[in-house]
């Protein structure tokens, strides 16, 4: 599935009494079971942008495309029901329990209650709290990383199209944000479920995004891979987000994928083995516990389709950042 | 003191039917205001909570109509619209919608803008964020207003017998016309327990509705 679920076509907008646009004509397509970060500073237009695709806000030009529809010949009531949203501030309603707040939508959609039931459970196994003990517990009941569990099955109910997610580990202790970012990793991966993340931690874009917006001064700087972001940066903003991440931060970010080649040794049934998923920091360590000149990437069946060897690794921390010029 | 309570006792117990007349002719008249006030109070109060222009010149206009003394309404309303049991409701409303339009108005204002923008957030209409969201949790503040409300309406229907509307205060009334300290700690007491009765009522029912658990 890699049809384009959400096409922007010079989108922008602008606020009442405002002299610059907050978005400005940004053209980009989002495909069908992808996940996009958008990483920029605060004021940068990341947030606006995203909330233009919900009709939070609405469009002063430009148009924007959901699934090839034009979003304002939609029903916008309808249109949202089809789309998750999480927030920072997770905004659970205090007087539903656990298992109500996750109902709304579905029953709002007149589902079946039984249907209804099921989907709460299942949710909320998927999010990691257990069904039987959370379900009828209230949301002041539960710790912040808790209450975006929950805020996050809430908005996977009624099997949205697409995931909005606006900063929503942001509030979030840096351990139990690490934790979640993990599990929304292996949440995207098992449902394939395209996800549009907003962020202004250049960590989390570049860990959490197969494809990473960087947003700057309402304009799209580069709509790129983590690895094209940090190693081919389009311009001198870029560059210069990027510069600070030193070699170790950005074996954090990428993937096996960036750095693996076909295999030639996978007849070898001895060599140390990673998932294509790990981090290349992971690599590293199993390079340093294993001392091994070279190790099989292997995918979920556990069969080895690739292999990352030293060099590559290292040519990894040896790449210049080819935006550096921009800086003289 | 045993022989002034026996005498209130004794006094009800001869005065029965006009006594218990004049309770129910009080509750009716309170009920009946309190009532019109929610009908009147909770849906304006809801909507100012909206839309802020509006807001200023309800709220403002209802404060200053609230600076009139209840009796100076009462006597001053005589002459346009008359008197018995309509025109006693009316101007005691004056007092009543206000505190239940601003317990409205603050208990809709207090529901948190990322609870808001989440509800429509995730496509549901105006309607069901107004009563699966915004109603549930103002309905705290709500209830306090209409408990208030109530408790202050039933003190202020004794006025009310000013106007010919009937009730308690008539035996408050007798009493002080013809110097039967009886009959006016009989009326008073009466009052009072009501008001006390009905308070306790509404606190239980505002613990049955309003079941936000903090912890």
């Amino acid at each position: 599935m890699s049809d384009v679920v959400i096409a922007l076509n010079k989108a922008t907008k602008r606020f009442v009494g405002m002299k610059q646009n907050a978005v400005s004509e940004v053209t980009l397509d989002i495909d069908g079971g992808s996940f996009v970060t958008i990483l920029g500073t605060s004021g940068s237009g990341k947030t606006t942008l995203l909330k233009l695709v919900n009709r939070i806000h609405e469009l002063t030009a430009g148009e924007i495309l959901f699934n090839g529809q034009n979003i304002h010949e939609l029903k916008v009531e309808e249109y949202r029901k089809k789309i998750g949203y999480v927030i920072q501030q997770i905004g659970l309603f205090p007087h539903m329990t656990v298992a109500e707040n996750i109902a709304v939508v579905p029953e709002s959609l007149k589902w079946n209650k039984n249907t209804i039931e099921e989907r709460v459970d299942y949710l909320l196994e998927l999010v990691h709290l257990n069904p039987a003990y959370y379900r009828n517990r209230y949301p002041a009941q539960l710790s912040g990383g808790q209450q975006q569990r929950v805020g996050l099955a809430r908005a996977m109910a009624a099997e949205p199209g697409i995931m909005l997610m606006d900063e929503p580990f942001g509030a979030i202790d840096s351990i139990t944000r690490k934790i979640l970012q993990d599990e929304l990793l292996a949440i995207h991966k098992k449902l394939g479920k395209t996800i549009l993340f907003v962020t202004h931690d250049i960590h989390e874009a570049l860990k959490l995004g197969g494809k990473v917006i960087v947003m700057d001064d309402g304009k799209v700087q580069q709509y790129d891979t983590p690895y094209n972001i940090l190693f081919r940066p389009a311009n001198a903003f870029v560059s210069r987000l990027v510069a600070a991440e030193n070699t170790l931060e950005k074996l954090q970010v990428l993937r096996v994928g960036a750095v693996a080649s076909p295999a030639r040794h996978s007849d070898n049934p001895n060599i140390p083995r990673v998932n294509e998923a790990e981090t290349l920091s992971n690599v590293l360590a199993k390079f340093m516990e294993t001392g091994a000149p070279y190790l099989g990437v292997t995918d979920d069946s556990g069969r080895v389709n690739g292999e990352v060897s030293w060099d590559a690794l290292r040519s990894v921390a040896s790449l210049r950042n080819e935006g550096m010029e921009y800086y003289v | 003191m045993y022989e002034f309570f026996y005498g209130i006792f004794e006094y009800i117990g001869s005065h029965r039917e006009t006594w218990l007349e004049a309770v129910r002719a009080h509750f009716f008249i309170s009920v009946t205001i309190l009532f019109a006030s929610v009908v009147i109070g909770v849906p304006t109060g809801a909507l100012c909570a909206k839309k802020p222009v509006l807001s200023s010149i309800v709220i403002n206009f209802f404060n200053i109509l609230k600076v009139i003394p209840s009796l100076a309404l009462l006597l001053l309303a005589l002459p346009v619209i008359g008197i018995g049991f309509w025109p006693a409701c009316f101007a005691l409303m004056v007092h009543s919608i206000p505190t239940i339009l601003i317990s409205s108005y603050t208990g809709m204002r207090q529901v948190e803008a990322a609870i808001l923008e989440s509800a429509v957030g995730m496509g549901l209409s105006p309607g069901e964020i107004f009563w699966k969201v915004e109603l549930p949790l103002a309905a705290p503040f709500i209830m306090t207003g209409v408990r208030t409300c109530a408790v202050d309406v039933i003190a202020t229907t004794t006025i009310a017998s000013y106007i010919g509307a009937g009730g308690l205060g008539e035996l408050v009334m007798f009493g002080i016309s013809f110097m039967n300290l009886t009959a006016v700690v009989t009326g008073g007491l009466t009052i009072a327990s009501l008001s006390l009765a009905v308070d306790a009522a509404f606190g239980l029912l505002q613990r049955r509705l309003c079941r936000i658990p903090v912890e």
